[in-house]
């Protein structure tokens, strides 16, 4: 069967909607910078027209993976990763009738919580964001990385033991 | 927490839900579980900012669309190119048949010219020299300004047309110098003739002539061929103001001779090309005119 070709304009489309948003996202745990991790895409992309010819449908994925990382690792300057939490979504909605004090201590843990994904280490951190907030298997992590699928695995066991001790007995 | 419970990726298979379920049950169990299942749900409350991904494919399709416009897009088929092409050398070729050829030299510059039919030419400073380029052998033609050596192979009539005058011969060594109020024409070897106002001369080998005044002067001269060719530029009884002419050509100058009443004096002898200033004192020193430069290019003559 013949393979579909980059080329093809709908052919990029669907590779880009496929895509794109876990690479930036991936590029995000690491830089911490969304409009860094965004031009970064963003020429990742063009990269991959400009060399649609040489790259096959299979392979576009990984190709603008490994463009968009080797332009992060070209690029100095890094931020820490701080995600938004949104208060009114909360523990609260969850479970109903929680005490005033445990509002608080959850607006304490979240923040704890914040900040110590902001200090893990940056390949702890990505596995444990593509796991958690882009709901990727350690699979395709492992192919999104580059690494085995243990390896992975291994990070993630060791990013939620770094996070639990760095919050510490907060509960 | 007793991390060496577990083995080194238990957190990941649990967090993805791949324990088995004897050892789901006793991780639920302790107190460690719930720590854990605090910072995961703690993340599900977590935001990665949102993802307008249309706005950043807009962006790529115009970074694309700059990256193409840096390229050559065909506009024509390839086959257009074919026909231009011939179209172009067609015109060329009834071009070169039709056209003039054009040599000229500026100041200072000499220039050899072969002519099709062997015939030589020597193009001296300043000096343009233009012949058809069709049907050469049978008609042999060449229209000059300024100064050139002739040595002209045997064959059809040879004309050089001036804006003085003409000159015809069928063969021989000669230099013609023409200039919009001056025409010399020198022999060196056979004969050619001269025409001038509805006057003919004919003159031969060591023999030359001038037109000077609307009439002709004539006069013997002993060089095998012109002295600009070696460098110098000679002159036997010459009218000052075709010396000036040479010395502006050669070397790229302005000679500024209104404080000068030169007309009538005449100049015999030769200047080199090498040195401007060398030159300068050869003229105009015997004759007892004081030069100096205005600039780098405007030589002032006074009398002495």
């Amino acid at each position: 069967m013949q393979e579909k070709s980059v080329c093809d304009e709908e052919v990029y489309k669907v590779i880009f909607d496929k895509h794109s948003k876990v690479v930036r996202n991936f590029i995000y745990y690491k830089c911490g910078d969304m409009d860094q991790a965004e031009d970064i895409v963003q020429d990742a992309f063009i990269k991959l027209w400009k060399n649609c010819q040489k790259v096959t449908f299979k392979k576009a994925r990984s190709f603008v993976l490994k463009v968009a990382q080797n332009a992060f690792y070209n690029e100095t300057a890094h931020k820490k990763v701080v995600l938004k939490y949104n208060a009114s979504q909360s523990f609260a909605s969850k479970v109903d009738g929680q005490s005033p004090e445990y509002l608080l201590e959850e607006k304490e843990f979240m923040h704890k919580l914040q900040k110590s994904i902001a200090e893990l280490p940056e390949k702890q951190r990505e596995v444990f964001l593509l796991s958690r907030k882009d709901k990727k298997t350690y699979r395709e992590i492992a192919e999104i990385i580059g690494l085995s699928q243990k390896a992975v695995e291994r990070r993630m066991h060791l990013a939620l033991l770094e996070l639990r001790k760095k919050i510490g007995d907060i509960i | 927490m007793e991390e060496n419970k577990y083995t080194d990726d238990f957190l990941a298979k649990w967090a993805s839900g791949n324990l088995s379920n004897k050892e789901q049950e006793e991780f639920e169990k302790s107190k460690e579980h719930e720590h854990f299942k605090a910072i995961l749900d703690g993340t599900d409350l977590l935001q990665v900012s949102d993802y307008d991904s249309e706005a950043l494919y807009a962006r790529i399709r115009q970074g694309i669309s700059r990256e193409k416009n840096k390229k050559v897009i065909p506009l024509v088929p390839k086959w257009v190119y074919g026909v231009a092409a011939s179209i172009a050398l067609l015109l060329g070729i009834a071009y070169v048949f039709n056209s003039d050829l054009e040599y000229s030299t500026t100041f200072g510059e000499q220039m050899a010219i072969v002519l099709p039919d062997g015939s030589e030419v020597i193009l001296n400073a300043k000096s343009q020299l233009e012949h058809k380029k069709r049907n050469w052998e049978n008609n042999r033609e060449i229209s000059l300004q300024g100064e050139a050596y002739f040595k002209v192979n045997k064959g059809a009539t040879f004309t050089v047309n001036t804006k003085k005058g003409s000159v015809i011969v069928l063969g021989t060594e000669f230099t013609v110098n023409a200039g919009a109020d001056y025409f010399q024409v020198i022999c060196y070897e056979g004969e050619v003739s001269v025409h001038s106002n509805d006057v003919t001369e004919i003159i031969g080998e060591g023999e030359a002539v001038r037109m000077f005044n609307g009439s002709f002067e004539q006069w013997n001269m002993e060089d095998v061929s012109p002295q600009w060719l070696q460098g110098e530029s000679s002159f036997t009884n010459a009218p000052l103001l075709q010396v000036i002419k040479t010395l502006e050509k050669q070397f790229g100058i302005h000679v500024d001779h209104k404080k000068v009443a030169i007309d009538g004096l005449r100049f015999t002898g030769s200047f080199s090309h090498a040195n401007v200033r060398l030159a300068l004192r050869t003229v105009f020193e015997p004759m007892e005119i004081k030069f100096t430069f205005a600039d780098k290019n405007t030589v002032v003559l006074v009398q002495e």
